[in-house]
């Protein structure tokens, strides 16, 4: 390697590095106050001085006051986001498959118009959505939330799918059709299977994103029973004392399954997220 | 065919949701949102009141918790979607919604099941809920008061010993008592090596701390910008040199570098943080939530907090006026309200009655180990705060009782609810400090916004 390349190797190495330092410096004290007793809280200190499990164990024991329903909270949140990403699927998929493969007639509309959704901010959204989730009796529950965040991940998904989808070979589609296939059986026994890596990378998409949902969690939901984790985490902030250790210890357990499934699904996601970039 | 089983889909599909959503059964049932309590003490003292409640009427109260912000964004929403709660208690809706509800016709009318308590409560109490309705323009009692705060002086005795002083040196006068922690404490402290600040200052726009603290600043040279009738005074040439009196005073503190350089985007958690790690020898914060934090920490056997408690944090009052009279204590009234679309506003109202109760409401305020106080003559009455010994609390008792209390503008005029939101206090605060331009010139600003804001 000449040096000028070594040199500039290491340019880049150092702004990767001090880029690497900032992204991990707020996980770094989310750490450190996970595992500092509550008296060392504030001491400002770079390491505790007697480090300690203990708030993990108060919050897997449901030991505090704020923390009375951790495994339900916890539940809820796995339940919403995962009914969310299934549900966002069967849409995405049968939407993308009605638009690309049965081309009717307003498919391109529809694709295109499920994008404009996204020029209104979700948080624009919030009275009316919960004035709408009012109207139909929901408030309180748990489908509210479900179907709100399947309005806000379809769009996505239909375009993202769709565009996915187009890239698959007609030729298939007219081949089963040849031997006798129904649209149900293509959808099913061809456009399924070849749509997987898209699929995955739309269900985590839209699972992550109704995990980390917090405004229209706390809107639409209410008792301490029905509510997700990441709202009830806002109940720390009830008081100016807040127990700051408990509160970062639960915010590393509620970070550590959408981490799982992030990198579980890594290679997916790249691929799937990047299919429809590119018109081949 | 096909079609035939879509629709049946369909159906079924609508039909589980329906059923999710359907209410359990046909009794009476109250939905109440109320703030979510600093300590276990406060919720479980609301779950009995609750359950004897429910017993007394045979109704089935649907309670939700949510934290102090949360509340708020939740019941605005509500309120504006017209699917309102039955019965709302938030700790900041006396700063931000109370007085714009009632004129709004948001709230009901509780003067009915006021009325026969009226002697129960302590001065200065009613006076905040007694509120204009801008649609039938009249003056009632659109909310109940539950509990209050006012604004306290705390200090680490064992910093200012440190620094070679004792409590008794604590000057009295208005200059003098600001410049003992700025030109005495914190040159002492840092000639030992201590990097520390004389003051903790809440001086940013986000914290309601810092509003709370100005207008405090503001009452010290009877500045106050609204009389009682709701007229606006900003033009008052006396009223005026006073906001630019409060407004420098204030100021001076991080001008002189006496408060860290981060209370001007500190939150309300931030003075307090900042007092527990000793960063500051002494704070000034509404609600004696600091020394309370140490009494938690020690009844779960900290001994440190305990001797924090017992010994090291004094909770004080304030010095004297700038003219030698004694300071006013501004008072917040916790309110909660019976909103005019619930369902259940008969029962609502029953709901707060009987909350006012004294067995039900002395241990909801007292659950709070002395950060909020009492607003019923029975309640101050009662040895957890007149027995004098717990410090803090004696100096709470004090300052509600023996010294009396006056309360926020926005009793007068609703508008002041969203220059309180909006902070025009702390705008003004940050164009000085911050901007460093003269006082006389953001006072002109914050005089011209305030004006705006009291026009729409």
């Amino acid at each position: 390697m000449s040096p000028r390349k070594a040199f500039d190797e290491a340019r880049l190495m150092l702004v990767g590095l001090l880029i690497l330092i900032w992204t991990l410096i707020p996980i770094y004290h989310l750490f450190v106050m996970s595992i500092t007793p509550q008296a060392e809280a504030f001491a400002g200190a770079v390491w505790p001085k007697t480090p300690t499990l203990d708030n993990y164990t108060t919050v897997l024991t449901q030991g505090h006051y704020f923390l009375g329903h951790f495994w339900l909270q916890l539940f809820n949140s796995a339940m919403v986001a995962v009914a969310v990403a299934v549900l966002t699927l069967v849409i995405g998929t049968c939407a993308s498959f009605a638009i690309s493969r049965l081309r009717v007639r307003i498919g391109e509309t529809v694709s295109n118009l499920a994008l404009l959704t996204y020029l209104i901010p979700a948080a624009f959204l919030a009275i009316p959505m919960y004035a709408t989730m009012g109207q139909y009796g929901l408030l309180g529950s748990r489908w509210s939330l479900i179907l709100t965040m399947v309005t806000f991940a379809s769009p996505y998904a239909i375009w993202m799918l769709r565009q996915y989808a187009d890239k698959l070979p007609y030729e298939l589609d007219e081949a089963a059709r040849i031997d006798g296939a129904s649209p149900i059986q293509i959808f099913w026994l061809i456009y399924l299977p070849l749509m997987m890596p898209s699929m995955v990378a739309i269900g985590t998409y839209a699972l992550l994103l109704a995990w980390n949902e917090y405004l229209y969690a706390f809107l639409l939901l209410s008792s301490d029973t029905e509510i997700t984790l990441a709202v009830a985490l806002g109940h720390f902030l009830s008081t100016d004392d807040a127990p700051w250790n408990l509160l970062m210890a639960t915010g590393i357990i509620y970070a550590l399954p959408p981490a799982a499934i992030y990198y579980a699904f890594r290679r997916y996601m790249v691929a799937g997220l990047t299919a429809g970039a590119v018109k081949s | 065919m096909r079609k035939a089983l879509g629709l049946i889909l369909a159906s079924t599909a609508v039909a589980g949701v329906a059923g999710f959503a359907m209410p359990a059964a046909a009794q009476q049932t109250v939905t109440v949102w109320f703030t979510k309590g600093f300590y276990e003490a406060e919720d479980k003292a609301l779950y009995a009141f609750i359950d004897r409640f429910e017993k007394k009427h045979n109704a089935k109260v649907q309670l939700s918790l949510f934290s102090t912000e949360d509340i708020i964004t939740k019941t605005v929403s509500a309120v504006e979607a017209k699917t309102p709660p039955d019965v709302g208690f938030g700790t900041t809706y006396d700063f931000r919604t109370t007085g714009k509800w009632a004129f709004d016709n948001k709230i009901e009318d509780l003067t009915d099941i006021i009325t026969p308590m009226k002697d129960r409560f302590l001065p200065g109490t009613l006076e905040t809920v007694y509120l204009q309705n801008g649609t039938a323009k009249k003056k009632a009692y659109y909310a109940m008061p539950v509990q209050q705060q006012t604004i306290h002086t705390f200090y680490w005795k064992d910093m200012i010993e440190e620094a070679g002083f004792k409590a008794s040196d604590i000057p009295t006068d208005w200059k003098g008592y600001w410049s003992f922690w700025c030109d005495k404490v914190q040159p002492a402290l840092r000639a030992k090596g201590k990097r520390v600040y004389g003051v903790g200052h809440p001086s940013s726009i986000a914290a309601s701390d810092t509003f709370y603290s100005f207008l405090t600043f503001v009452n010290a040279y009877d500045a106050s910008p609204v009389d009682k009738d709701g007229k606006l005074l900003v033009d008052n040439p006396k009223v005026k040199q006073g906001l630019v009196n409060a407004l420098k005073d204030y100021t001076e503190v991080n001008l002189k570098g006496c408060t860290p350089p981060s209370s001007v985007t500190w939150t309300d958690t931030d003075n307090n943080v900042n007092f527990h790690n000793k960063t500051t020898v002494m704070t000034h914060n509404a609600t004696i939530s600091i020394p309370s934090s140490h009494l938690d920490n020690a009844n779960k056997g900290d001994a440190q907090a305990k001797k924090n408690y017992d010994e090291l944090i004094q909770t004080a009052g304030w010095p004297k006026k700038p003219d030698g009279g004694t300071l006013p204590n501004l008072a917040a009234v916790k309110t909660a309200v019976v909103f005019a679309d619930a369902k259940q506003k008969v029962l609502g109202k029953q709901f707060l009655a009987m909350l006012l109760e004294d067995e039900n409401l002395n241990p909801f305020v007292e659950g709070a180990l002395g950060r909020w106080f009492t607003v019923t003559k029975a309640g101050a009455d009662r040895p957890f705060w007149k027995d004098g010994s717990d410090p803090h609390r004696k100096q709470v008792y004090q300052q509600f009782i023996t010294e009396g209390t006056i309360p926020f503008q926005f009793v007068y005029d609703y508008h002041f609810t969203t220059i309180n939101a909006e902070n025009v206090w702390g705008r003004a605060i940050a164009r000085v400090a911050g901007d460093k331009i003269p006082a006389e010139q953001a006072v002109d600003e914050m005089i011209a916004r305030i004006k705006v804001l009291v026009a729409q």
